[in-house]
């Protein structure tokens, strides 16, 4: 917080009488005709009344000739009071500057003391973010998150694919049980329907009247081509049925054999097609399990991207911050805390504000003894002016006072004729 | 899918009733065939000295003509009874022949009849264990 520093004591100002300088026209308040309530000087108002021979008076320096010896008397006591009553203003004002400045430095020892803690915090969090590195705590998440993911996926792979091997180890089952109780009843079932068929056999053919033949003289030899006609003929076809049963049966066994072999297959094929079917099945889950890892390598990467880009935004904004408290000059404050007691810093403001105050005198001191006496009264006077037109006029007096500084009293009456009749105004009023 | 091993039961029993049916079919036929077939031979057997008296006629008839008789036995006689002999001996054998043939040939449809009766259980087996496996491959695909 800026606090306007009081401005050097104007032409005219009087300082205290213990300091060098002392009697010189306040700083603060304009030196006037010792009046009750301070009145107003309004020049333009005054401006018609050309009574008084105010430069003997006042502006003369020949020692009062021709003016009321009441109005030097007024004059010199309102003086005195006046100067000491700016005197008093004036350690007023710097005792309030000095406590303004003391507060303003704890102000300012406090924003510097801020922006060292800013920096500190800033270049603390900077440490958890430089290099787009990922903050600690969502970095172990982030890894645990995917562990657990990855963990999942793996476990299902391996429950599915368990049982996926005990379902293939339940259909072999099934399928080599069927197949080897067909192969056993196919090796032990009868297949022998013709292997066993009652085989033929000749029906024995015979001369039975052999023995009338014998009994009539005749031979019975003479039966015979007969007797091996019909004999022939069963025999012929007792043997070629029994050739028959002898070809089906052996149809049978190898029919028999072929069952087997054709059993035998069937078992090989089903068990190809288990196989086939558990390596098909085996292929989707590693499949769906390659496309779930993939899945969560991806979210996983992104998440990362994602957060290295909030961190590296994080680490522009926290570097855009420390540069904008480098320039900002906050950090070049003195923040060293003050050792000073009480009574040390009490002293000290009383030195400076006494110090102050004495070259704040001097320099209005050397002022007012630089310039004549008509214009220290002018400069007074215009000090003291109000009104619409005071701006102006005071900005005339201030060009006239420095391009004239010693002007004598018919000069500045001579720019300023209005000021005797303001004078004599006032001094009229006080009486 | 949906292995229902009933059905084959369901089989096994119609297999087992066609294969009675048709042994006993066979049986009967086979009695019907022999009790005809046995006709001709008994009556071939009985011919000779039966109602016909085919053999005493003969006999009877070279008598007469003084070809045979008391202390006389001519060679025509001989020939003739000889011939007739062997004639009757080839028939009756034919007549045995075709009558044996004729019960092979149901003794051979029975034996057909078992193994297809063997046969066919046996198919039955076959297909069961090829469901167990198309059935197990199935259940296996659902997983």
């Amino acid at each position: 917080m800026a606090v306007t520093k009081y401005e050097p004591a104007p032409p005219g100002a009087r300082p205290k009488t213990n300091v060098p300088g002392a009697g010189a026209p306040s700083v603060f308040n304009p030196i006037l005709p010792p009046t009750a309530d301070t009145p107003s000087v309004d020049v333009a108002a005054d401006f018609e009344l050309p009574t008084y021979d105010w430069s003997g008076a006042i502006l003369g320096g020949g020692g009062g000739s021709g003016a009321p010896a009441s109005y030097y008397d007024a004059l010199g006591s309102a003086r005195g009071l006046e100067a000491q009553t700016a005197s008093d203003k004036l350690d007023l004002e710097i005792a309030k500057y000095n406590q303004q400045q003391a507060l303003d430095n704890a102000a300012l020892q406090r924003k510097g003391l801020g922006a060292q803690e800013a920096l500190k915090y800033y270049e603390a969090q900077l440490a958890g973010v430089e290099g787009g590195q990922i903050p600690e705590a969502l970095n172990t998440t982030l890894e645990e998150q995917k562990a657990a993911r990855d963990a999942f996926a793996n476990t299902t792979y391996g429950n599915l694919l368990s049982r996926l091997g005990t379902r293939y180890g339940e259909a072999q089952g099934l399928t080599d049980e069927g197949f080897g109780a067909l192969k056993t009843y196919l090796e032990g079932a009868p297949q022998n329907a013709y292997a066993t068929a009652p085989r033929a056999t000749a029906t024995p053919v015979s001369n039975d009247i052999a023995q009338y033949m014998q009994s009539q003289g005749v031979d019975a030899a003479r039966v015979q081509p007969g007797l091996l006609a019909a004999q022939a003929a069963a025999q012929g076809g007792a043997a070629n049925y029994n050739n028959l049963l002898t070809t089906l049966a052996a149809t049978s066994t190898q029919a028999n054999q072929s069952r087997l072999n054709e059993q035998a297959m069937a078992q090989r094929l089903a068990q190809a097609t288990l196989t086939a079917q558990k390596a098909a099945q085996e292929g989707a889950l590693d499949q769906a399990k390659i496309a779930q890892l993939n899945a969560i390598q991806e979210q996983y990467t992104a998440s990362r991207l994602q957060l290295q880009k909030d961190s590296i935004a994080r680490e522009n904004a926290l570097r855009d911050a420390i540069a904008e408290l480098g320039i900002s000059g906050n950090l070049a404050i003195d923040t060293t805390e003050s050792t000073e007691t009480p009574e040390e810093r009490a002293a000290r403001i009383a030195a400076a504000t006494a110090a102050e105050k004495a070259a704040a005198d001097k320099a209005a001191a050397e002022t007012a003894a630089s310039r004549s006496g008509a214009v220290n009264i002018l400069a007074k006077q215009i000090a003291a002016a109000k009104g619409s037109n005071a701006p102006a006029l005071q900005s005339r007096a201030n060009a006239f006072i420095a391009a004239n500084p010693t002007a004598t009293p018919a000069q500045v009456k001579a720019e300023f004729p209005q000021l005797r009749a303001a004078a004599v105004k006032a001094t009229a009023k006080k009486k | 899918m949906a292995f229902d091993p009933s059905i084959y039961e369901q089989q096994r029993r119609n297999l087992q009733t066609s294969l009675g049916q048709q042994q006993a079919l066979n049986t009967y036929r086979r009695y019907l065939a022999e009790t005809a077939g046995q006709r001709p031979i008994t009556q071939i057997q009985e011919a000779a000295f039966g109602i016909q008296k085919q053999v005493p006629r003969l006999t009877a008839n070279y008598g007469q003509r003084g070809l045979q008789g008391m202390g006389v036995r001519s060679g025509v006689y001989k020939k003739a009874l000889g011939d007739y002999a062997s004639e009757r001996t080839k028939q009756l054998g034919y007549a045995q022949s075709d009558l044996a043939n004729q019960l092979r040939g149901y003794d051979l449809a029975a034996t057909q009849g078992q193994e297809s009766y063997q046969e066919s259980l046996k198919d039955i087996e076959s297909n069961k264990a090829r469901q167990i496996a198309a059935d197990a491959a199935a259940l296996l695909e659902l997983r």
